[in-house]
């Protein structure tokens, strides 16, 4: 009987505290897209252009830099090109490696979350967090937004579902939509400071 | 009286003259296993290394500018010297602390290996949002590494005392110096390897079975070669390959995850490393907790696919098992996976040791000790909802559940809180979380490492039976467990045929081999003689056949494994025969 009643005062101990989520600390400083949307200084959704590996300047780490097209600005200044760095590349015949850096292919659509570093290169804001792909639905014609399944933190809050819990894609109208919301509600905190 | 160590010593007379049925010698070359960090496409591929396989690393002397990023009484140097050390430990390439240097900066060129604390644009700038990177830089076409720095952030206090809110040094340092030696990330979850880690978390000092496949793919040591086996496959959907597949092995003895492998765009994979015995091979989807942008390096293709089902080899309702052979090459190990969508995945856990106040959950796995008893939370979409009896722990050894204890949601997750218990001879190695609807699998992969440390004489089955007119014969033991010195040790046969005998194997590693008929051999090679005239035989009486085996009291002894099966004449059965499961024991004083 005391057995029992033990039991009874555990799981309840339990029900009564359940749903707390720690940091949950990673390698990576996690970030949702209210923080990508509001600690950003441009987001754009751009074609990916020709790639270059140079030493960054004033240093001497080889970077990756990568002329994006700008198609559309979601965020900050709008200019029809501008350029973004990533750690690791090749210069001569040396190349770097550095594993679980944002990386690009000529001719990718990417949706990016954009912020210049210590060195005032553009770069990934968050790392792959801030990274999209954007991608046509062939079937429909609707122009998506991939959402990485291995990084629920970054979006799930924000597009899951009862229907569909764990979202691949969106369309990228939503997405935007749901963007400048984000920006402007950061943007009304800014002001209340 | 039949002594156990006549069968000791027929087992350990092993031969490394090993016949090659399923594939040819295994070359010496490079293993291209997932971790390996190797370019997989382009004109040049190779896996950067060290000239000489030794690596020497210098430390930022702190003078210039100072360090602030280290807690007060740690020693970073030192800590650092601890994690780069376990590599060496179990693989052919050695480091070197090479002292003290001025230089504060990463610097892809100057020649200096460095380990940099220190705060300064460069360094914040190569970081990024990193706990730590690894740069390293190498020269083509010969893929010798030219300079290799690992940088701290400055948007974190590291530690070496063990204070929980802080990052442990040695723990970040062994999964640099990991990308030092070669290796990417991988996706399974209490390796060194696996890309996250959390505050106070020390586990990923110590190496897991994945991290020593995968830098013995690189560094690969002499014993390593000709005790260890390897598979190789495609993996498809659709019938067309599959890019970005995480497939990994299973042993079937243990239970143990051994390592794994990430498809490469042809769809073909590698897994290397894996102790000779039998496995289940299985792909999943890279859908998280590990994405392939975490496995991604400067060696960028698209095309990867994680929008399919867990599937394993020969499909999941029985899945085929796999032969691995020292030092061969098991080939053709394909796998057709299910295309549908995955909609189970689990992506938290947590350790709840106390089952009361407050838990947290986060993506990487951990340690539990033999002996331990604990409560785990288990995270992901819907997992709530799910029936208890879908979830389950792989191997020997442990209790999982069966019923949960509670559930809910936490964040965007369901969770379930498991009972969990690991047996004081379990086996050490990391064991997956699976959930099992009977439409669909999902696989937590190896998120529970089994420390070593236990030091239990314990007997676990493994394999299946082959039926006999009997019935299904199963081996087991009686008269307690084997520890070294007990006399009353005996191993018992049941379901055997009245009038028949039975007869007693063993062998120092376990096997697979197809006989026919049904009939499996578990044992190694150098035992498949069923037939020995040295006399390990019992007439079967009333279904039953026993062999008194005394356990010899040598303490040299402590700490093997012997494999044992039996063989019964079975004159009802087709081919004559019928065989038991598989028995290890595990032999402690």
């Amino acid at each position: 009987m005391r057995a029992r009643m033990l039991w009874t005062a555990v799981v309840l101990a339990i029900l009564l505290v359940a749903g707390r989520e720690t940091a949950d600390a990673t390698i990576l400083i996690k970030k949702n897209l209210a923080q990508l949307a509001a600690e950003s200084e441009r987001v754009v959704i751009a074609e990916v252009g020709v790639q270059r590996g140079a030493y960054a300047k004033g240093t001497r780490v080889i970077f990756t830099y990568t002329q994006l097209n700008v198609v559309s600005t979601l965020k900050g200044e709008n200019t029809g090109t501008l350029e973004l760095a990533e750690v690791g590349g090749t210069v001569g015949n040396i190349t770097t490696v550095v594993v679980g850096m944002p990386r690009f292919a000529e001719g990718e659509r990417v949706l990016l979350f954009l912020k210049k570093d210590v060195l005032g290169q553009w770069r990934t804001h968050g790392c792959v967090q801030g990274r999209f792909d954007v991608i046509d639905n062939l079937a429909t014609g609707e122009r998506l937004v991939k959402l990485d399944p291995a990084m629920p933190h970054v979006h799930r809050e924000y597009f899951a579902t009862e229907a569909d819990p764990q979202p691949r894609a969106v369309t990228l109208e939503e997405f935007a939509a749901k963007l400048r919301e984000l920006v402007a509600k950061a943007a009304e905190k800014k002001e209340v400071k | 009286m039949k002594y156990l160590h006549l069968l000791l010593a027929l087992a350990l007379t092993a031969s490394l003259a090993v016949a090659a049925d399923n594939g040819g010698p295994r070359g010496k070359g490079r293993s291209l296993a997932h971790v390996v960090n190797i370019q997989q496409s382009g004109p040049n591929q190779g896996t950067p290394t060290f000239a000489g396989s030794s690596a020497t690393f210098m430390y930022h002397d702190g003078v210039s500018p100072p360090i602030t990023n280290v807690e007060p009484g740690s020693n970073s140097r030192t800590a650092c010297n601890a994690g780069a050390m376990s590599w060496p430990a179990v693989s052919s390439v050695s480091f070197v602390d090479g002292g003290l240097t001025s230089t504060a900066s990463v610097n892809n060129s100057d020649g200096i290996n460095l380990v940099t604390f220190a705060n300064t644009a460069p360094n914040v700038s190569a970081v990024g949002g990193a706990l730590a990177v690894t740069l390293t830089s190498y020269s083509i076409p010969s893929f010798q590494i030219t300079d290799c720095d690992i940088v701290w952030s400055q948007s974190f206090t590291f530690t070496s005392v063990g204070t929980p809110t802080n990052y442990d040094i040695e723990s970040i340092a062994c999964h640099e110096f990991g990308h030092a030696f070669g290796l990417n990330h991988t996706g399974v979850c209490s390796a060194t390897m696996f890309p996250f880690t959390s505050a106070g978390a020390t586990h990923q000092r110590s190496l897991a079975l994945d991290d020593i496949a995968g830098v013995n793919g690189v560094y690969q040591t002499v014993e390593n070669f000709w005790s260890t086996g390897a598979v190789t496959g495609t993996v498809t959907k659709s019938a067309a390959n599959l890019y970005g597949a995480h497939v990994v092995a299973r042993s079937v003895v243990d239970g143990v995850t051994y390592a794994s492998a990430i498809s490469k765009p042809d769809g073909t994979y590698l897994l290397s490393g894996l102790p000779q015995g039998p496995y289940q091979i299985y792909a999943e989807p890279l859908d998280g907790p590990v994405g392939d942008t975490n496995i991604t390096s400067s060696f960028y293709t698209t095309g990867k696919d994680s929008s399919f089902q867990t599937t394993f080899h020969g499909g999941n309702t029985t899945p085929t098992i796999v032969r691995v052979q020292e030092a061969m090459v098991t080939s053709s190990i394909d796998i057709a996976v299910n295309a549908s969508a995955p909609t189970i995945n689990l992506v938290q856990i947590g350790d709840f040791p106390t089952g009361m106040g407050g838990f947290s959950v986060s993506a990487g796995g951990y340690e539990l000790a033999p002996g331990a008893t604990t409560f785990t939370v288990v995270a992901g979409p819907n997992v709530n909802t799910y029936s208890d009896s879908f979830f389950s722990m792989s191997g020997q050894g442990v209790t999982f559940g069966p019923n949960s204890t509670a559930s809910g949601t936490i964040g965007p997750n369901g969770y379930k809180i498991f009972p969990t218990t690991i047996a004081a001879d379990a086996e050490p190695g990391p064991r997956d979380i699976t959930v099992d609807t009977g439409s669909e699998i999902g696989v937590y992969c190896g998120v529970i490492d089994i420390s070593t440390g236990g030091t239990a004489a314990t007997t676990f089955a493994f394999g299946t039976s082959s039926p006999g007119s009997g019935g299904a014969p199963v081996l087991g033991s009686s008269g307690g467990n084997p520890t070294l010195g007990n006399s009353s040790f005996q191993f018992d046969v049941t379901n055997g045929v009245s009038g028949e005998t039975a007869y007693f194997f063993g062998a120092a590693k376990p096997d697979y081999i197809d006989m026919g008929n049904g009939v499996i051999q578990w044992l190694s090679i150098p035992q498949h003689d069923l037939f020995p005239s040295s006399g390990f035989n019992a007439p079967v009486v009333a279904g039953v056949a026993s062999l008194s085996a005394p356990i010899p009291n040598q303490m040299n002894l402590a700490g093997l494994r012997v494999y044992f099966q039996v063989a019964l004449s079975d004159a009802g059965a087709v081919p004559g025969l019928s065989s038991t499961n598989g028995l290890v024991l595990v032999l402690y004083p």
